[in-house]
């Protein structure tokens, strides 16, 4: 009898109050406070833009081709992202050892297949929405820290995306990305090395222009 | 209770503190602080056996390939999402003594009490777990496990471990699972073939929830053992801090250095460079 009660709408909707105000009295621990909306931080605003300019370049599937969303997140990613603090960091002590014609060759490649990888791997997002969860500043010589949160539909739990901007000559710049505590700089800067130590720097590089050259060939079909 | 019952449940319990004293005892000598040499590739990777390893995921890849794959594929083209989240529910809310005695252990009051009022309402009014209905008024799932009660413990990870079928681990994970294992009240109360059909079901259920990106993940990387690795050692720190901040990465600021690079770069296009 209870049961049925409840499981009809406004009873459950009714029930849900009760119940969560009763577990907030009995147990007065703060649960899960989340500030509800943006803080105006102009490095908020800043990622806020970015994310919303890469929802719309990645959510319209039908009118636009693979090629067609790859090139607006080049766009993206060159103008908002510090890809010359990224590509020095994620190649890390390697550098220092490469030749310059290397050198060249990596500085060459290494745009083209960040676009490509993280193209086709955001290309199953469906323009899921983007909601910043707070931002901190001045953390870590004066960079800021913008949390956020993608919505996902069907109750799955969001992802959190935290991005690290930091002032370069005026204008801001994403420097890393965190994933659920998964740091893509770290991730790559770890990958080229193991690559690097087990095959050399010229294999490597043969690599990163073999996954540029693959994806291109997905992105004409 | 018959004795022999009672006698197992003590048995049960003995060595359940054996295996906490010898933590304790691990959790004291074990835990060194990570060197703050960043460059340090060994440090960052952490994985002398990784010959051993690859070899190890190189057979987990076949089976996953042979078998898993193709039974995660068929169990979403039978089942549509909605089955598929019920499985998902009810899996989830079995985990949950689980989470709810490690959260105590770490101290974690309220992870503990959000574990235990999940439970609570999931298993009545979500109708054992059928549906989850704990979310909806504001109780979201904490994941802990023994892994983690060990880190927050003290205890380091140790180096890099692939385990056959179970994929990437380290020691601290796989005393983990087993001791997780002998801690859940559902090992004890499900007969054998359920528990061997409750492990099966989790399998196939994670595996069906990361198809594409799995697949997404391995055409892109230029080294997926290397990849794998790094997500998992990085995922694993994240839970271990319950998605708190990690230390920021030491980026330094490239744009002073651009002329000194140029300047490196006239050096070496004449010399050798002479690093390592």
């Amino acid at each position: 009898m209870k049961l049925m009660a409840i499981v009809t709408r406004g009873g459950l909707a009714g029930r849900r109050q009760i119940i969560a105000s009763l577990a907030v009295l009995l147990f007065s621990f703060s649960m899960a406070s989340v500030p509800a909306s943006a803080n105006d931080g102009e490095a908020g605003k800043f990622i806020l833009s970015l994310g919303e300019r890469a929802v719309s370049a990645l959510r319209d599937k039908e009118n636009t081709t693979f090629a067609e969303r790859e090139f607006a997140f080049r766009r993206i990613l060159v103008e908002g992202f510090h890809m010359h603090t990224i590509g020095r960091f994620v190649i890390g002590r390697h550098w220092r050892s490469a030749t310059s014609a290397q050198r060249r060759a990596y500085n060459d490649v290494f745009v083209d297949f960040i676009v490509r990888v993280y193209a086709s791997r955001l290309d199953s997002y469906n323009g899921e929405n983007f909601g910043i969860k707070e931002i901190i500043t001045s953390v870590a010589g004066g960079d800021s820290i913008v949390r956020t949160q993608i919505l996902r539909p069907s109750g799955a739990a969001p992802i959190g995306v935290d991005f690290r901007v930091r002032l370069i000559e005026g204008s801001y710049k994403v420097v890393d990305v965190t994933v659920e505590g998964i740091s893509m700089l770290h991730t790559h800067r770890v990958e080229f090395a193991s690559v690097i130590k087990r095959r050399g720097m010229d294999s490597f590089l043969d690599e990163l222009r073999a996954q540029v050259a693959v994806r291109g060939e997905n992105a004409a079909n | 209770m018959t004795f022999a019952a009672a006698s197992g449940k003590l048995k049960y319990l003995g060595r359940v503190l054996a295996v906490l004293v010898v933590v304790g005892i691990l959790a004291n000598c074990s835990s060194t602080p990570p060197p703050e040499d960043y460059a340090d590739e060994n440090y960052s990777a952490n994985d002398p056996y990784e010959d051993i390893n690859r070899v190890t995921f190189a057979f987990n890849q076949t089976v996953d390939g042979v078998l898993l794959k193709p039974l995660a594929e068929i169990y979403v083209g039978v089942v549509p999402q909605w089955g598929r989240d019920r499985v998902n529910d009810i899996l989830n809310n079995l985990g949950e003594p689980g989470n709810f005695a490690n959260a105590m252990l770490q101290w974690e009051l309220e992870r503990a009490v959000t574990s235990m009022l999940r439970f609570a309402f999931n298993s009545t009014i979500g109708l054992g777990g059928f549906f989850e209905i704990a979310e909806d008024i504001g109780l979201s799932r904490a994941d802990e496990d023994f892994g983690q009660t060990l880190a927050i413990w003290g205890v380091g990870e140790g180096p890099y471990l692939v385990l056959p079928l179970f994929g990437p681990s380290n020691p601290r994970d796989a005393v983990g699972i087993g001791v997780g294992w002998l801690m859940d009240p559902f090992t004890r109360a499900l007969r054998s073939h359920e528990r061997f059909q409750r492990f099966a079901a989790s399998g196939i259920d994670q595996r069906s929830r990361h198809i594409d990106d799995l697949e997404t993940l391995e055409e892109t990387s230029i080294d997926f053992y290397s990849t794998l690795r790094e997500l998992y050692r990085q995922h694993r720190s994240n839970e271990i801090r319950n998605g708190e901040l990690p230390p920021p990465l030491p980026i330094p600021s490239i744009t002073l250095e651009e002329y000194s690079d140029e300047e490196f770069d006239q050096v070496s296009a004449n010399g050798q460079a002479s690093e390592e």
